[in-house]
């Protein structure tokens, strides 16, 4: 028990790290907001795998919820929030069926959560045209988002001794 | 099937359908940016018509010392599909700018 609490503080702050990280790096491509590597997607897959869909869900949440308040503000918040519970629906869902490996994982995970996003941002703005041009090229980026994420991932779940 | 980054056949396939959406996303592009572009039509240098670019529609142009050509707007593509000039290069040419020299039409294309 102690154990898994020291690891969910650990994680816990890697996750709030990374989000800092990408936070101080400019952005990938300035014309389209919130295309990012997600760092923090790493540590949650390492997570799911090790440690179990309960687990990885709360460090996601709480990791979510720090890092909004302190970086983003409240309604990055909710796009990030939205985002990552949409994805990690999607991820949790598609590492029960056994048949995808990390990387496949990683990847639906960064295309389903830059379409969470796009789809909250639509509805907020009442705007579905937005939707429309931009799903094509955040689909794309977050593809390649979960490409490197997922590569990560699988790299520490080989060398993890944990 | 640990070959290839370690990728299963279901991961394959994911990709693979995920890069299908989102070229197909990217492949209707331009007709959703050009909502809001304008097909502009002039006879010998005055303008004769304004139509939307994403309306389909057939529009007959009286052109200089009694030629005719015929535009057809289609699919967010412009066309002339008859002509009376003798070279009838103007149904070669395609957006941004079809142009046909006899009956001095010019027809371009706004994407604003």
């Amino acid at each position: 028990m102690s154990k898994r609490i020291a690891a969910l503080g650990i994680t816990l702050a890697l996750c709030v790290a990374a989000s800092y990280v990408e936070f101080l790096l400019p952005p990938v491509l300035p014309n389209l907001p919130g295309v990012k590597l997600g760092l923090a997607n790493c540590v949650v897959l390492v997570l799911l795998y090790r440690y179990g869909t309960g687990f990885a869900l709360s460090v996601n949440v709480v990791r979510c919820v720090i890092a909004g308040v302190l970086f983003s503000g409240i309604w990055g918040l909710i796009y990030s929030l939205g985002g990552a519970l949409v994805s990690f629906t999607a991820m949790a869902a598609l590492r029960k069926t056994k048949r995808f490996s990390v990387l496949g994982i990683s990847i639906c995970g960064g295309a389903t959560h830059n379409m969470a996003q796009l789809a909250i941002a639509a509805l907020v703005l009442n705007n579905a045209a937005t939707f429309s041009v931009l799903y094509a090229p955040l689909l794309l980026a977050g593809l390649c988002a979960g490409v490197l994420t997922g590569l990560a991932a699988k790299l520490l779940l080989e060398r993890l001794p944990w | 099937m640990r070959k290839h980054f370690g990728l299963t056949r279901a991961d394959i396939i994911l990709l693979a359908a995920l890069l299908l959406i989102a070229g197909l996303g990217f492949a209707r592009l331009p007709r959703v940016l050009g909502q809001n572009a304008v097909v502009r039509v002039s006879v010998d240098g005055a303008s004769y018509a304004v139509l939307p670019l994403n309306v389909d529609t057939t529009l007959e142009i009286d052109g200089y010392s009694g030629g005719h050509n015929t535009l057809r707007i289609e699919n967010g593509r412009v066309a002339v599909i008859a002509a009376d000039c003798p070279d009838k290069l103007c149904m070669a040419q395609s957006e941004p700018l079809i142009v046909c020299l006899p009956n001095r039409v010019a027809i371009t294309v706004d994407y604003e």
